[in-house]
């Protein structure tokens, strides 16, 4: 009976390191597959491109505290019209059993932008996702470092232009 | 048992090549009362120590010695190899959680999409640009509420204007009414 315990005691951490989280399973299911576009800027690079962006301040600063962003959407449109990656996260439980907190949902005339994060100290996050979903569109950002909420509010501020990331060109 | 077999028997005692069985008939023969002359000095190693003179106590200089040797010992730990099996389990155990937490804590390494800085810059700034549009977006829609809750907050500061001059007026009419009872 001892040996049992000990024989899944040994196995649940295992499993455990096993086991990716849904955003994860996501990126790796779609990544470089035919239809999709996968872009990802490490932290490195982005620490570079913080010391070459010197328009905005605050845009450099909130680059030099990001370890990642991983952008994952559909280009193609019959792919769009099959996959849905809010449902797709639901299936894989990212809702039920997840370390992110909702933030926020921003509806418009044909997109729905959702917002979560996982929190850290201080009221900042450690990861922003967004899961932007509509007729045209299928995107997951996912944005990873220290990140000031407060901070993205003044980027566009600055600059206040109206951009979609969302319409890959790589 | 006869003399002649018995000379072989002891032959091959001293040999070492006896058997147990051997031994005991060979005992057995030099316990006889008589027994062959040639046979005589070898009598003493097959009879019993009582018969040879000696005792089977110990004598208390042995005794003695004994204690003493056994107090200078330093005690022997025994490894329970039960308690050995259990504590290397846990161990064991213990180092496959922290691998396996190390392993679930780090975070994945992809390949990057871009190999130039400046390229990559436009692109991380482009997204963060959209990320903000849409974050602004969302909190616009709640300024209403930080509006009304303002509005609450400063109503609430006049409501309390109003109570205290209320309480004020009270405390006047009460001293109205003591003067009129005069």
């Amino acid at each position: 009976m001892k040996r049992w315990i000990m024989f899944v005691a040994m196995l649940v951490p295992l499993a455990l390191a096993a086991q990716k989280s849904p955003v994860d399973k996501l990126f790796e299911k779609y990544a470089n597959q035919k239809g999709f576009t996968t872009v990802n800027i490490s932290g490195k690079l982005l620490g570079f491109a913080g010391k070459l962006d010197n328009s905005n301040p605050e845009t450099s600063k909130m680059l030099n505290n990001l370890t990642g962003i991983r952008i994952l959407s559909v280009d193609d449109d019959d792919l769009n019209k099959q996959v849905d990656f809010y449902t797709e996260l639901d299936k894989e439980g990212f809702f039920k059993n997840n370390t992110y907190e909702s933030l926020m949902d921003v509806t418009e005339d044909d997109q729905v932008v959702r917002f979560y994060a996982r929190e850290t100290d201080g009221g900042k996050f450690s990861e922003l996702l967004l899961v932007v979903g509509g007729k045209d569109d299928n995107t997951l950002i996912s944005i990873r470092g220290l990140i000031d909420p407060e901070n993205i509010g003044k980027i566009t501020g600055a600059l206040d232009i109206d951009v979609d990331v969302t319409k890959g060109e790589k | 048992m006869k003399a002649e077999e018995a000379k072989v028997i002891l032959q091959k005692y001293f040999e070492g090549e006896t058997s147990l069985e051997e031994e005991r008939r060979l005992r057995e023969f030099f316990r006889q009362e008589e027994i062959p002359d040639g046979f005589l000095p070898y009598r003493k190693w097959f009879a019993a120590p009582q018969e040879r003179g000696e005792s089977n106590k110990p004598d208390a200089f042995a005794l003695e010695m004994a204690a003493m040797i056994s107090k200078q010992q330093p005690p022997v730990r025994k490894l329970n190899r039960k308690l050995i099996l259990t504590f290397s389990g846990i161990a064991a155990s213990l180092l496959i959680v922290i691998t396996s937490m190390l392993m679930y804590l780090k975070e994945p390494v992809y390949q990057d999409t871009f190999s130039d800085p400046a390229e990559a810059a436009a692109y991380a700034e482009k997204t963060l640009l959209f990320v903000a549009e849409k974050y602004n977006r969302g909190l616009s829609a709640l300024e209403p509420v930080s509006r009304l809750k303002e509005e609450e907050k400063r109503l609430g500061k006049n409501m309390k204007t109003i109570r205290k001059g209320f309480t004020e007026y009270n405390k006047i009419k009460v001293i109205n009414n003591l003067k009129v009872t005069d």
